[in-house]
């Protein structure tokens, strides 16, 4: 994959243009999207002039910065002005926006290009892009599987170089989960600190928007970009020194019904951080079982209320499956909504609690490989379980408490499949967490 | 936790929800019919919410205007314009709609069930029962959780004001 990162130094100096990068991108969507189907939209000509323009800034020496003639692409949820923004649902199939999101308008303002809108699970509500109004996204690594979800053309745009970073949403995992599913980086950051404003929401007190890409550094500089003027920080960030960095191992529940082959590679990913000097002890989430109760009724919650007109108007524009769980969404009663709000209270306590004294968590982001589409059930240690409880099980608490957890690679499945490893930082700390997965990264890939 | 709910009718609900808020957690609801607000603010006090919850007297949205938000949860068991709401809910807060064939009195998850299936098959949504079943699963986990306080236990201790 090539990394934004790396590009950047060959624009600046002159030496590839914006137009031959995008029209690469554009290249690979041609040959491959009719099969993967990773984009709803694309916006071919537009992409073609901004990068023609951004190439005349570049040249005139006005460079705005390193994502100045990147081609990038936006989960369809995410508003782009004069453009569709379809939810991957025919309830939307008319809707153009009239406006940037705020993302899109700040991506913008650093100069990139947008090559299109990637498709998803219909209104994120899902964790396998398979139930789509524009058809199941196929993952490029084995296009028998899913590429993991609700993210997933944006995590298969990245991995196959139709654009060179995207944004996705991530309300119970899912920038993570496809990241963790088609072997690239993804960031979610702090609940609250990357504006919603201009997306389709699925419940806004989960969703949270953020960057996936190539590489840890990449995903630094979209988020970076992302931030309000005053927000921003460095471009580029020093790796954490492994010696002495503290990581918290969550046990339990966490390890309790992964992959084997999953279990595996995280374990070993750990194990090669303190080998490089990071001492790792183990701490828990007490109440990690509870989690996927208190996380369903909120969800159900705030789904059903967003969705309660058209459900009424236009059942059929949706599709069946999301339909039906929108439907059963409806009976979650208020009072039990409100014992899940205090849930929700007690997990972020807890997960506060498990990052004292360490610098970071250390857990799976994804308990299983990416699964075969179609599959309601998937093996693992233990048993056989439900693959959208597997999914979500390892991402889903810190969009209950909001802290920033990041997906990195780290190594592949018996079958070649990516698996991912999730670290979570601070409240208020999101460089120092990005820095541990810089850290992390180079170790893993040394 | 700052809860405003819409249609407090003769409290049913309202009785619900106070018991299951957070100590510091306040609740106003909004109810137009006078006689129903009587019953509802006796029965509150009955039960000793009295001090978290008020209850103005009033059609909805013709006193909106004058409640002050930003609320966490705004729960609505009448119609009122979704865009009169947005600017009263906090960042993050949320919009709970209670199924309009569905009454609650305190129900057992199992006369939920039944109810809920029952409105499931008469909507000529059969394919939903199993999954109802799946989701009454995970209601039961959320109300029989310890972290969840019960009058007959012990008092509840929030853990954020300590």
């Amino acid at each position: 994959m090539t990394t934004i990162s790396e590009i950047a130094a060959s624009v600046a100096a002159g030496q590839i243009t914006s137009e031959k990068l995008t029209e690469d991108c554009l290249s690979v969507i041609q040959q491959r999207n009719p099969k993967l189907n990773a984009f709803i939209t694309v916006t071919g000509d537009e992409a073609l002039e901004q990068a023609r323009q951004a190439d005349k800034e570049i040249a005139a020496g006005r460079r705005i910065g390193p994502l100045h003639g990147i081609p990038l692409s936006l989960k369809d949820l995410i508003d782009q002005k004069g453009v569709r923004t379809s939810a991957a649902s025919q309830v939307r199939r008319d809707h153009v926006a009239t406006a940037d999101a705020v993302v899109t308008r700040r991506l913008r303002e650093a100069g990139a290009v947008f090559v299109g809108k990637t498709n998803l699970h219909e209104f994120a509500f899902g964790t396998t892009s398979e139930d789509s109004g524009f058809g199941a996204v196929l993952n490029p690594l084995d296009p028998t599987r899913s590429p993991g979800g609700s993210s997933g053309g944006s995590a298969v745009a990245v991995a196959t170089g139709m654009s060179l970073g995207t944004v996705g949403t991530d309300t119970g995992g899912s920038i993570r989960i496809p990241a963790a599913a088609c072997g690239i980086v993804g960031l979610k950051p702090e609940w609250g600190h990357v504006s919603a404003s201009g997306v389709v929401p699925l419940s806004r007190q989960l969703d949270h928007v953020g960057p996936l890409a190539a590489s840890v550094a990449d995903a630094w500089l979209l988020y970076n970009a992302m931030q309000p003027e005053g927000g921003q920080i460095s471009d580029a960030l020093e790796p954490t020194s492994l010696q002495g960095l503290r990581i918290g191992r969550l046990s339990g529940y966490f390890f309790d019904r992964l992959d084997e082959d999953v279990e595996h590679g995280v374990v070993a990913a750990i194990e090669k951080l303190q080998q490089r000097g990071a001492s790792v002890k183990a701490v828990d989430v007490p109440h990690a079982a509870d989690m996927a109760a208190i996380y369903l009724h909120l969800v159900f919650g705030d789904a059903a209320e967003y969705h309660a007109r058209t459900l009424v108007s236009r059942p059929h524009d949706y599709t069946t499956p999301v339909r039906l769980r929108l439907e059963m969404a409806r009976y979650v009663l208020a009072e039990d909504y409100i014992r899940a709000l205090r849930g929700k209270a007690l997990i972020a306590r807890e997960v506060t609690r498990a990052l004292d004294g360490v610098d970071v968590l250390a857990l799976p982001a994804l308990a299983i490989p990416a699964p075969p589409l179609g599959a309601a059930t998937m093996p693992v240690k233990g048993g056989q379980d439900q693959v959208r409880a597997l999914m979500l099980r390892c991402t889903q608490p810190f969009n209950l408490s909001g802290h920033p957890a990041i997906s990195i690679p780290c190594g592949k499945t018996r079958d070649g499949l990516p698996i991912g490893l999730q670290l979570v930082g601070h409240y208020g700390r999101t460089p120092a967490l990005v820095q541990a997965a810089l850290a992390a990264e180079a170790a893993i890939a040394s | 936790m700052r809860i405003l709910e819409i249609g407090s009718g003769r409290g049913d609900r309202t009785l619900v929800l106070a018991a299951g808020m957070p100590a510091e957690g306040t609740l106003i609801g909004m109810e137009s019919d006078a006689a129903h607000v009587a019953v509802a603010r006796e029965r509150l006090r009955a039960a000793g919410h009295d001090g978290r919850v008020s209850i103005i007297v009033g059609e909805p949205v013709r006193f909106l205007h004058k409640v002050r938000g930003p609320f966490d949860v705004i729960v609505l068991n009448a119609d009122v314009p979704r865009d009169r709401l947005d600017r009263l809910l906090a960042p993050g807060g949320a919009i709970v709609e209670n199924h309009a064939t569905i009454t609650v009195n305190n129900m057992t998850i199992a006369e939920w069930l039944a109810q809920a299936k029952a409105d499931a098959e008469k909507r000529g949504l059969p394919e939903l029962l199993p999954m109802l079943d799946g989701l009454s699963q995970a209601t039961e986990r959320l109300r029989t959780a310890d972290w969840n306080d019960n009058p007959d236990t012990q008092t509840p201790a929030d853990d954020d004001h300590q």
